[in-house]
């Protein structure tokens, strides 16, 4: 399925569910605006593999923004934890990728060294 | 434990299929997903990770079984796969770092083991430069002390012979008429008394000195008993040094007749200077 397929079901799925009353996702909303700034401090948007996820996160908030906006909270909701999950797969992913290069610049010195 | 969790998982997913549908792609990835990271090194280095991948995976196998394949499955399943392979990544980081650890640890070692090595270089070739040290000044005292003697023993001499400095060494001249009778060479007394003087500042001159006794004498008569009666005397002045101490091998003795003459042999004053034995006190050789 791909990221478009995705939307239209993630949207699709809100319309049905409908507005039943949901309370509003706001701390989860803030705790995924928060690790996707952790992403980014990170500097997973250099990194190819870290940059999908992170780019992947910043679309699921968009997404549950505007559900939000419309109404649809409890859908908000689950597309939030998808943001979250994304964002922290990229900062991992970054970290990671900092520790391997780390990793080959400190066994490139080794070789140097006599 | 995980091939259990795994085996649980997997049965329950079988059950919901039955019950309901087929597993939404979400799930069967998050669980592909969660038994890759639970067979890597994950186990080991991140449990705390993979047990909430693994309870992430059970929420999205529960919502499957009771409500089937519905949004809420998906974005919980979308969740557990994301989890798992969270905790294979900072696995996989976590062992880059402890290598990075290791590495830089050996690194240091070497570099330790290298610096103490190089320390304890430079410490032997301090103790070698202060040996050296310690030898230049004992060296540079002797050559003091010895110099000192020879001032001394030259102060000494000046006293009872003529003594000079010249580029062959320190020359002491005694009067041949103080030390023989005309025509001999033994010894008179009154010069035995003199001699035993020269004998006894030589003995405390350098002794690394080299001493070399010349007898001259004027050009009055056959020039062979000349050189004959300069080699005996020269041969007696020095066996005289020798019995009052001065060490055998550093004397020698030659006669030279009437050569080198340090005054006029037409007058009898000239001839009586000329008529010498010379005592030639060589510095040692450096």
């Amino acid at each position: 399925m791909d990221r478009q397929t995705a939307r239209v079901c993630v949207v699709g799925a809100a319309l049905i569910v409908g507005c039943a009353s949901y309370p509003k996702p706001t701390d989860r909303l803030i705790a995924s605006e928060a690790a996707l700034r952790g992403a980014q401090e990170a500097g997973a948007q250099g990194i190819p593999r870290a940059s999908l996820h992170l780019r992947l996160a910043q679309e699921e908030l968009g997404l549950a923004r505007q559900l939000m906006n419309d109404g649809y909270d409890e859908r908000a909701d689950s597309v939030l934890m998808r943001a979250k999950a994304d964002a922290d797969l990229a900062l991992a992913l970054a970290r990671t990728s900092h520790e391997w290069t780390e990793e080959k610049k400190v066994e490139e010195k080794a070789g140097t060294e006599p | 434990m995980r091939t259990h969790t795994v085996t649980r998982f997997a049965l329950a997913a079988l059950l919901g299929a039955c019950a309901s549908s087929q597993a939404p792609k979400e799930l069967v990835d998050a669980r592909a997903a969660y038994s890759r990271a639970s067979h890597g090194p994950a186990a080991q280095v991140d449990p705390a990770e993979l047990h909430d991948a693994e309870s992430a995976l059970g929420a999205a196998e529960r919502a499957f079984a009771d409500h089937g394949d519905t949004p809420r499955t998906r974005d919980l399943a979308y969740v557990a796969q994301r989890r798992a392979e969270l905790a294979e990544v900072q696995a996989q980081g976590s062992e880059a770092a402890q290598k990075t650890q290791l590495t830089s640890a050996e690194m240091q070692k070497k570099r330790d083991a290298e610096l103490a090595r190089a320390r304890s270089q430079v410490h032997q070739q301090e103790q070698v430069i202060t040996l050296e040290e310690q030898a230049l000044a004992q060296e540079q005292q002797r050559r003091e002390e010895a110099e000192k003697r020879a001032r001394q023993a030259a102060a000494d001499l000046a006293a009872i012979a003529s003594v000079k400095q010249e580029t062959r060494g320190m020359v002491i001249t005694l009067s041949g008429s103080v030390l023989f009778a005309s025509g001999q060479s033994t010894l008179l007394p009154e010069a035995q008394v003199k001699l035993g003087q020269v004998a006894d500042t030589l003995v405390k001159s350098d002794p690394d000195s080299k001493i070399v006794v010349q007898g001259y004498t004027d050009t009055q008569g056959p020039a062979s008993f000349n050189q004959e009666l300069s080699q005996k005397r020269a041969q007696a002045v020095r066996e005289y040094l020798v019995t009052h101490g001065v060490a055998q091998d550093r004397v020698t003795a030659e006669g030279l007749g009437p050569a080198n003459p340090v005054a006029d042999n037409k007058t009898a004053e000239g001839r009586a200077n000329n008529r010498r034995v010379e005592i030639v006190v060589q510095p040692p050789s450096k």
